[in-house]
């Protein structure tokens, strides 16, 4: 067989390359022995010695040039001059440490914030979910938006009847959110997980790590209990053993056989997933109890080749049949389909974007910037491009290497971004959603370091080749002859440059101030309750040990009777939800004497006694709950006021009742504050009702489970003590999410608070890039019209006057660009709506300050220039030349 | 003096090869067998001689290693590879194509 050829060039290029020495020793090895050998056959053929030679040079030609016309044919040229390039560049860089270092300090944190937003943007919008084909999963939903459940669970019928008669989906599957307790060796525990369907994993297409998926009969009624558990539940509590598959054990006091254990990342619905219990719903007889209660998630995958929109048509249609069938439960009931990666990331992708474009923007002005730095130096090199184009230099061949050096610059800036974005990795947690938080993180892979790589290059060309625009057109006697620095085309686009940093860094900061006082709006909202010394936590009673309302009371009232003897505490109470923590747990509110149909729906929660006064809503009329409140009295309720509204007239005395209409009626005996459930940002979409735990007449779900205790000091300080007195009455209950009323409240703007501090960060950043621009070309501007200067005062200019001149001419500039900036804000703002609140996208006073506060920078960053120019010595400008 | 007939491009190549077909040499032999052979009607400059050398080294056609030649010294062998040997057949056979096409085009013309 032939060799291919490159096996013959290959080590040829590369010995021209890295034994440069070794080949020119080589070649003139074997010129020398050429011209000796001839010079020995001319003598032997009858010259004088000296003939000889100078016949045997005459025939070879310029030894010199033949050499060079060898060296031309070993095609390494190219790389052997970037080689030279790159030398010359980092010789470059060590003259100037100061402009290196600055240079790559702005380059370093433009591509590191941007490499650092990315990061997120990338785990988060990017990524695809870590499931098969995660683009065909989507989530089903109902709707009721008449009675404000516009993305509502879905009752089981209705699900079983979608599955049945849709043909969009390869298979839909339904769960929904529980927590159990595991006992049995160790502590007790409270985990959260979910039961599902057995199909579920099928349907995800992800295989477990260890054991199988549920099979079809399991979570049927009468069948044996079995789990799948997390690979993170798996570590940890049973430390990786393999042979916890096959094994039983005790979940909420039933014996479960473990029979599966999932793979390391994964996640679902939630990163705090640990445990997954099959359960199935078989058809009953009675509709009511099929479609009136609304609990399931369902997930679905689509059928390949059908779009969701597709899909949500057809249950839509089937909806709509369904709510002609069964009127007293369907009506009203709509459906929506929505992708899983949509539903995952929820409103997070907006901010998300708003911050990449920001760094961006950042980004675009510290290249514009540090082009002006190299326009600058640009200019000082005048002479030196000069002399080497003189030389015979090519055009190109001085573009490439300011090519060279403008990459090299941002590839070291570029290493300096990596390590910086790398570095605020733990701090952008806060930036990914909850649904996603655990599975994604941003991380340092080949994406990301292609991404800053690109960016690097980007702006490395961007502003390499930023001096190359004037540099030819110089004419190359001028240039010897002076110091012609400032022409004035050279001027104008440097302050083209300088404005269009300030009309971006304009927007930067308008977007930041109008985060911001989102931030503050929100933090000004009064929640309804003082969220400052409480601590809060979860008890949730097994079904098993606490099967009766006696047994769970006799168990709340001992905790509670024991907390307040613990030391600070000032009052403790149970409800049923804190707020923020559950969405849920709404009933219909009827009014005697008025029949609403459908009732407006309410918030219902059953409390003891102090809950209310401990979490501190304000008592507006009536009275709270008392001990006396108990079964041995007529049934009482206090409602919000937003519920006293419904009434007409005093609600104090009046009677209502809670999601039965036939049950008992209630006396309204106070009036409280209403509290934002949902969300500081929103104004509760419902009502609430309190009822007193003492009157309650079942175990079921509005059982209180979460305890709240005023302290005098800092709560967290007391939850040792109080999880100490709960084991104490029972060491298997367990006890979970202990943490302060404040965290609660906190997490719902910790997401809002980092983006607005990383906003801010950008916009220093920004508005010191923009200051420093204009500080860098008025100084060149002064230094460059030094003489006119000089001449000026020597004509009797005054100080104030050359200070005017100097400062006029940046109030053009930055007005120029604050004003363009103020454009460009008008028309992007609008897209930031949604992530505002209680401030319009064009709220004068932001923009307006916005505008104000880079003028003035700007303003301050002139002044030393141009003081400078008025202290010039007429003497010494003059003699200058 | 009349000037000597220039070397169509590429046939210097040609000769280099069909020489070093024979047996490995060195630069100088190699201008030494040039003269010897063509006599004064194809005048090889030896300045133009080793820049071909080197040419075609670098393509992959002929490879060179360093030795001692006749007069004891050590000399740089050039000797065909196995992909210039195919490049040479393909060259000659180019080259007697086109010098066949040439000597009837001339022989038109005096016709």
């Amino acid at each position: 067989m032939r060799p291919p050829r490159w096996l013959y060039t290959i080590p040829l290029r590369l010995r021209s390359l890295f034994q440069r020495r070794r080949v020119e020793q080589d070649l003139d090895d074997e010129i020398r022995y050429h011209l000796e050998r001839q010079i020995q056959k001319n003598i032997d053929d009858g010259l004088t010695s000296e003939e000889a030679r100078y016949a045997a040079l005459r025939a070879m030609g310029s030894v010199e040039q033949r050499k060079e016309e060898c060296r031309d044919v070993r095609k390494v040229h190219f790389i052997e001059d970037v080689l030279r390039d790159l030398h010359y560049a980092f010789r470059m860089m060590r003259r100037n440490p100061g402009f290196t270092l600055l240079t790559v300090l702005i380059m370093g944190l433009g591509i590191g914030a941007n490499t650092a937003v990315f990061s997120v943007v990338d785990a988060v919008l990017l990524k695809p979910l870590s499931f098969y084909q995660p683009e065909r999963l989507v989530m089903v939903w109902e709707e009721n938006t008449r009675l404000g459940y516009p993305h509502a669970d879905v009752a089981t019928g209705n699900y079983l009847d979608w599955k049945e008669q849709s043909d969009a989906f390869e298979d839909l599957a339904g769960y929904f959110g529980n927590a159990f307790n595991l006992t049995g060796e160790g502590i007790p525990e409270r985990l959260d997980g979910i039961q599902a369907t057995p199909n579920l994993f099928s349907l995800l297409g992800v295989q477990p790590a260890l054991g199988r998926w549920f099979n079809s009969s399991e979570g049927l009624p009468g069948q044996s209990q079995v789990a799948i558990l997390s690979y993170g539940l798996w570590r940890r509590r049973f430390g990786g053993n393999p042979q916890v598959v096959g094994q039983s054990i005790l979940i909420n006091d039933q014996p479960h056989v473990v029979v599966g254990v999932m793979p390391e990342g994964f996640q679902f619905p939630r990163g705090d997933t640990q445990l997954w219990i099959p359960i199935q719903f078989p058809r009953t007889q009675s509709d009511a109890a099929e479609r009136n209660v609304h609990f399931l998630r369902v997930v679905g995958r689509l059928k390949p080749l059908i779009g969701w929109q597709q899909a949500e048509s057809q249950v839509q249609t089937i909806a709509r049949r369904l709510a002609e069938t069964y009127p007293v439960t369907n009506r009203n009931y709509g459906a929506l389909v929505i992708p899983l990666q949509q539903e995952f990331v929820g409103d997070a992708r907006l901010s998300l974007w708003l911050l990449l474009a920001a760094s961006v923007l950042v980004l675009a002005i510290a290249c514009s910037n540090v082009a002006n730095l190299l326009v600058t130096r640009g200019i000082g090199r005048t002479r030196e491009i000069a002399i080497r184009s003189a030389l015979g230099a090519g055009r190109h061949r001085v573009a490439r290497q300011l090519l060279v050096e403008g990459v090299f610059l941002s590839a070291t800036a570029c290493a300096v971004g990596v390590l910086f974005a790398v570095g605020s990795f733990q701090f952008l947690d806060k930036l990914i959603p909850p649904a996603l938080s655990g599975s994604v993180s941003p991380a340092l892979d080949m994406r990301l370091l292609g991404f800053a790589v690109l960016v690097t290059l980007f702006s490395g060309i961007a502003f390499g080749l930023a001096p190359f625009r004037g540099t030819f057109r110089i004419d190359l006697s001028e240039a010897f002859r002076a110091r012609n620095a400032g022409s004035a085309g050279r001027v104008r686009s440097r302050a083209f440059l300088v404005a269009f940093e300030t009309a971006l860094a304009v927007v930067v900061v308008a977007s930041t101030g109008l985060v911001v006082r989102t931030m503050m709006n929100i933090r000004a909202v009064d929640p309804g309750f003082r969220p400052q010394n409480v601590l809060t936590l979860r008890l949730e009673l097994a079904a098993t040990q606490y099967p009766t309302v006696e047994k769970r009371s006799a168990f709340h009232q001992e905790v509670l009777d024991r907390v307040h003897a613990l030391p600070g505490v000032i009052s403790a109470g149970f409800t049923t939800f804190l707020p923020y923590t559950n969405f849920a747990g709404t009933t219909g509110f009827f009014v005697e004497g008025r029949r609403d149909i459908p009732p407006t729906v309410v918030y219902r929660r059953e409390t003891s006694s102090e809950y209310l006064s401990a979490i501190g809503v304000p008592l507006l009329k009536g009275r709270w709950f008392t001990e006396e409140d108990d079964r041995n009295h007529p049934p009482v309720a206090i409602i919000s006021e937003g519920a006293a509204r419904l009434l007409d007239g005093d609600p104090i005395g009046r009677h209502v009742n809670l999601g039965n209409p036939g049950g008992p009626w209630l006396t309204v005996v106070g009036v409280v504050g209403d509290m934002r459930e949902e969300g500081v940002e929103l104004p509760s979409r419902r009502a609430a009702a309190y009822t007193p735990y003492a009157q309650s007449q079942e175990v079921w779900f509005f059982n209180p489970r979460d305890l709240a205790i005023r302290v005098q000091a800092d709560p967290m300080s007391l939850a040792a003590a109080v999880q100490r007195e709960v084991w104490a009455i029972n060491p298997n209950q367990t006890v979970s999410q202990i943490r302060t009323l404040e965290t609660i409240l906190e997490q719902q703007v910790s997401n809002r608070e980092l983006q607005a501090a990383l906003l801010s960060a950008f916009s220093l950043l920004s508005i010191s890039l923009a200051a420093l621009g204009l500080y860098a070309l008025l100084s060149f501007v002064v230094e460059a019209r030094k003489q006119e200067f000089g001449v000026r005062i020597a004509l009797g200019a005054t100080p104030r006057e050359l200070i005017a001149s100097v400062l006029h001419q940046s109030v053009l500039w930055i007005g120029n660009g604050a004003l363009a900036g103020l454009a460009i804000t008008l028309v992007v703002a609008r897209s930031l709506s949604s992530l505002l609140y209680g401030v319009e996208p064009t709220d004068p006073l932001t923009l307006a300050a916005s505008v104000l506060l880079l003028f003035g920078v700007g303003m301050l960053a002139a002044l030393v220039p141009a003081w400078r120019a008025s202290r010039i010595d007429p003497m010494v400008a003059l003699r200058h030349e | 003096m009349s000037k000597p007939t220039d070397l169509v491009q590429g046939t210097l190549d040609l000769l280099i090869m069909k020489m070093l077909a024979l047996e490995p040499m060195h630069g100088w032999a190699i201008s030494q067998r040039l003269k010897q052979v063509s006599g004064d009607v194809l005048q090889v400059s030896d300045g133009s001689l080793y820049p071909a050398l080197h040419k075609l080294e670098q393509e992959g056609w002929i490879k060179a290693e360093w030795a001692p030649s006749e007069n004891n010294r050590r000399a740089k062998y050039y000797s065909l590879t196995r992909i210039g040997r195919r490049e040479l057949e393909k060259e000659t056979a180019n080259w007697s194509r086109l010098s066949a096409a040439i000597t009837q085009v001339v022989r038109l013309e005096e016709g």
